[in-house]
């Protein structure tokens, strides 16, 4: 039954908690609403309703208190005076004693905290600057939204690639109204250029006249429109023309340009500002694209040729729907061929690299990582403070007593964070600044630390973000005491947290167990690769370009440098292990109608056999007995004989297209055993050797192993009298494989450092915490002493229980390692297995790193004297 | 709707005029100004004490405790000699304001 007296006591009392009401002001109220009251009875409501609607008519308790406040107060903020200020000038600078005199007292806990999130800090700074320099490619060109990269994409395969013929550009400007502008480019591809009798190798790009008006790249000296118009032109890039000319004025100067054995006087009609690091075009000085002809090549032919293609298109179009329509282009107009068309954004091209992997996985890779470091300080951070918090439980208790409110608690425990992370950021700023340059040296690249405003404000925003984070449930927990529980001493240690406390660190050494994880795995692949049995000899064998006037003195050189009973063999090539050889429809009798097959070609000489210890599975290798095997010859390799299906392929016949050689075919005279000749990423492809003079770019020279700095001097020596115009440039070959795989030794070098430093912040918090914990229970270990027991089973009581913790990571990190590295791994067409070892082995080095974290502290408790502690 | 800021303004001149005819109590105030707006001038009740309080600190009204027939305490209002003046400046001041919007919203003579 509803009790009006009851109600309106009720209604009294909230009334009474709020402090602007006088006894006074609620009488009057009340008989208020008794009237109000009395009405709605009269207007047919009972009295429960009737008094729901008079409190309802009467307003807000809350409201109606700040009125009458203001009606009586002499204050001119009108802030009630129960309710603290919302600044005190006074306690702020009470807080920044406190702060201060807590990271003096405590010097461990604040180097363990501060060192930390400085840390952290770095390695997140350093991969925000690596980012951001990844994502920057391309992106200086004032077109960049708007150009696009044609690439083309052979029928039967899932490769794309941007090399495709001549005419494409103009074709596609003036089949589609949505194509506003093209440029063809050539290379980058070596040339030397020649002035004063000095040569200097350099890349040059061979481009169209519109390349400048597509792409951003300024003029220092010269003009856009005209500098590329005459066939002898050439523009330089600012460092080349001083590597040139030195103090001259460049404009006008006449130089010399090799191409394919010729030199040709070019003109300078002008100079470019250095291409920038982050372009995926670079070059060292632009010729008109028609310099390509003077070599014989094409750039009328649907057929042929290995330009790229650049377009241009409005703002904001969808670059999607115009990719749709230009796709069959190439098919339109030249029937044979069976290549589809594609549009690329420039500003993906570096990214994603031809819709393969490409950095992208790395730049989620490590930011994750660079998150998760600075995730472990800040794990630390809340550790150790939640765990002492009972040293601060007074202050919190005598702060709340005097009349602090839990709000201004946290702001005091947030600023204090925020106090640490800012000091954090100052270290970090300098640890950034110091590491760079080596950082630098392991990514490749010239990453630098800003000084303009906004990466800075950024960094800042991030530092004080952490400070925020980790202070955060540390305040939340220190604000929530009760001052008198605390302050009469039964909050005896943060051990009620513990749970929480257990999972964080156990979050902590997933994460580090994981890196561990990911570092060996990496590791062992790298150490796979350069062990692995490639099928060739690549020990002691030279690579050298055939470069200039060498290519005519091939000949020659060979015979001069065989003299030399230390150089075992020599052949010429087209291309080394690191470039990619050419590869096209490969045609023989019986293979499937309308079907596609590549191969890839290669162009050897009667020494390349003996050179690379290449074993023959059938038939015979190349030899000057035959005449014929010039014209007619052709070996294939195991994987092309199984692709093509023939059971005795010795005497077959089959047709291949070669540069300078068209519709050649010929006779298999040998089938050799697989090796890798492309990195290990990619499974052997079938190959199909040829001997094609005309297109030798390299040469390769087995040297014995005896003696080898004097075979390179006498190499030199006679490179010097045949060829002195140029600097004698070489490569080993074991070297140049282990450069295959430059990404994946950065890629490993810089896990390997995030590992450490992930490693060294867990066991930096679990080190603090065991401290922590050893000091609490410090009378307890005193007391079992005295009974007792003995030094190892004291150690024993204290690591356990950070020893299951590790365990547990261990449980979860390893299938998580599993899943990544797995996936990690199928980039790879040869790769380890991840086995069981691999796991044991990090485990074993979580657990030991932990253990020995944590057993320095205890051990140093369970040694100590039982009477120190127990004395008072 | 009026709006507050107008409210807050008005409250003022309004009691005052109610109390200048006879003493009277909050509720009855309340009542009144329901009676002559029609509604127009929402108050929340509970909204006009605090007002009534700052008029009497003022000056311009006093109050006491009566018990009425019903054996209800009360609290009436009176105005003071000065409140009568206040009223007298608020009333020049309305109609000051009033005739100027007249004026201007008139439609003019043709």
């Amino acid at each position: 039954m509803f009790d009006l007296k009851k109600a309106i006591k009720q209604w009294q009392k909230t009334l009474r908690k709020n402090e602007a009401f006088e006894d006074g002001y609620i009488a009057e109220l009340e008989s208020h609403l008794r009237d109000e009251i009395d009405n709605q009875i009269s207007l047919g409501l009972n009295e429960e309703q009737a008094f729901d609607k008079a409190v309802l008519i009467m307003g807000q308790a809350e409201s109606i208190g700040v009125e009458f406040y203001k009606t009586h107060t002499r204050h001119l903020s009108g802030r009630p005076p129960w309710k603290p200020p919302r600044f005190m000038p006074e306690l702020l600078w009470n807080y920044v004693k406190v702060a201060i005199r807590k990271i003096k007292r405590h010097k461990g806990h604040s180097f363990i905290n501060i060192s930390g999130l400085a840390i952290g800090m770095t390695c997140c700074f350093i991969v925000f600057l690596w980012v951001k320099d990844e994502l920057s490619f391309d992106r200086f060109h004032e077109n960049a939204p708007e150009i696009y990269r044609v690439l083309l994409n052979p029928q039967d395969t899932d490769t794309y690639h941007p090399h495709g013929p001549g005419p494409l550009g103009p074709t596609l400007k003036s089949d589609y109204p949505e194509i506003i502008n093209f440029a063809r480019m050539f290379g980058d591809v070596n040339g030397p250029l020649k002035y004063n009798n000095e040569v200097f190798n350099a890349k040059v790009c061979g481009v169209s006249p519109s390349f400048f008006e597509i792409f951003t790249f300024p003029f220092v000296k010269g003009d856009w429109k005209n500098c590329l118009s005459e066939p002898h032109s050439i523009v330089l890039t600012e460092i080349m023309a001083v590597k040139l000319f030195k103090d001259e004025d460049p404009m006008g100067k006449t130089l010399g340009f090799e191409w394919w054995g010729k030199w040709h006087d070019l003109k300078v009609t002008g100079i470019i500002k250095d291409v920038p690091q982050n372009s995926h075009i670079q070059f060292d000085y632009l010729l008109p694209f028609e310099f390509v002809t003077w070599s014989g090549m094409t750039i009328e032919d649907w057929g042929a040729g290995a330009y790229k293609t650049y377009v241009l298109l409005p703002k904001n179009s969808n670059f999607k729907e115009v990719s749709e329509k230009i796709a069959g282009t190439y098919k339109k107009h030249f029937p044979e061929s069976h290549i589809t068309l594609h549009l690329e954004p420039l500003t993906r091209i570096h990214l994603y690299e031809f819709k393969g992997g490409g950095p992208i996985a790395y730049i989620y890779i490590f930011s994750i990582i660079g998150i998760l470091i600075l995730g472990i300080a800040c794990i630390n951070f809340m550790n150790l403070s939640t765990a002492r918090s009972i040293e601060r439980a007074r202050e919190v208790g005598m702060r709340k007593v005097i009349g602090s409110t839990r709000a201004q608690l946290i702001k005091q425990f947030l600023g204090e964070s925020i106090l640490l992370s800012l000091i954090s950021f100052i270290f970090a700023l300098i640890l950034v600044k110091s590491f760079l340059p080596h950082i630098n040296n392991i990514v490749g690249k010239q990453l630098t630390l800003p000084y303009s405003s906004s990466p800075l404000l950024i960094f800042l925003g991030i530092a004080a973000l952490t400070g925020i984070i980790s202070g955060s449930y540390p305040a939340l927990l220190l604000s929530s005491f009760r001052p008198t529980t605390v302050l009469k001493g039964q909050k005896r240690s943060g051990s009620q947290n513990i749970s929480l406390r257990k999972l964080l660190v156990i979050g902590q050494f997933v994460v580090s167990i994981v890196l561990i994880t990911g570092a060996i795995i990496i590791n062992q692949q790298l150490m796979y690769m350069r062990n692995m049995d490639m099928g060739i000899n690549k020990k002691h064998v030279i690579n050298m370009e055939l470069r200039g006037s060498l290519r005519n003195k091939y000949k020659i050189i060979k015979k001069e440098l065989l003299r030399n009973p230390d150089i075992l063999a020599i052949s010429a090539t087209n291309g080394s292990f690191s470039k990619i050889f050419g590869s096209d429809d490969i045609g023989w009798e019986g293979k499937p109608e309308g079907k596609r097959i590549f191969m890839y070609y290669h162009s050897v000489d009667f020494d390349y056999q003996k050179i690379f210890d290449i074993k023959m599975a059938q038939g015979r290798y190349f030899s000057q007995d035959y005449p014929t095997d010039i014209s007619d010859g052709i070996i294939v390799n195991e994987t092309a004989a199984k692709i093509m299906g023939m059971e005795s392929p010795i005497g077959q016949q089959i047709s291949c297209w070669i540069p300078f050689d068209p519709k050649r075919s010929g006779t298999i005279i040998g089938v050799v055993k697989d090796f890798h000749f492309r990195p290990l990423r990619e499974k052997i492809n079938p190959m199909v050797l040829v001997i094609a003079p005309g297109w030798f770019t390299d040469i390769y020279i087995r040297i014995k192993s005896e003696n080898v700095p004097e075979t390179l001097g006498f190499l030199e020596k006679t490179l010097k009298e045949l060829a002195p115009d140029y600097p004698l440039e070489y490569t080993f070959l074991d070297e140049d494989i282990d450069s295959l795989y430059k990404v994946e030794q950065r890629i490993g070098n810089l896990v390997k450092y995030g590992t450490f430093l992930a490693i060294f912040l867990a066991c930096l918090g679990l080190f603090g915490l065991a401290s922590f914990t050893a000091e609490m229970r410090s009378k307890e270990i005193s007391i079992r002493k005295v009974l007792g027991a003995p030094v190892s089973g004291v150690v024993l009581l204290l690591t356990k229980e950070f020893i299951k913790w590790v365990l547990i990571a261990n449980i979860i990190a390893l299938p998580i390692a599993y899943i990544i590295m797995n996936k990690w791994l199928q980039n790879f067409a040869y790769h380890i297995n991840i086995g069981l070892l691999t796991f044991l082995l990090s485990t074993a080095l979580a657990l030991i790193i932990a253990l020995i974290t944590v057993s320095f502290q205890a051990f140093k408790t369970a040694t100590s004297n039982p009477a120190d502690s127990l004395r008072y | 709707m009026i709006s507050k800021a107008l409210i807050a303004a008005s409250s003022k001149p309004i009691i005052l005029a109610i109390l200048s005819s006879s003493e009277n109590y909050g509720y009855q105030i309340i009542q009144k100004v329901k009676s002559i707006s029609n509604g127009s001038l929402e108050w929340s009740d509970g909204m006009l004490y605090p007002v009534l309080h700052r008029l009497e600190k003022d000056g311009y009204i006093i109050s006491q405790w009566k018990i009425s027939k019903e054996g209800r305490h009360r609290k009436y209002y009176k105005l003071t000699n000065m409140g009568k003046e206040e009223l007298e400046a608020e009333k020049r001041q309305w109609i000051s304001v009033h005739a100027a919007l007249s004026k201007l919203w008139k439609p003019l003579p043709a």
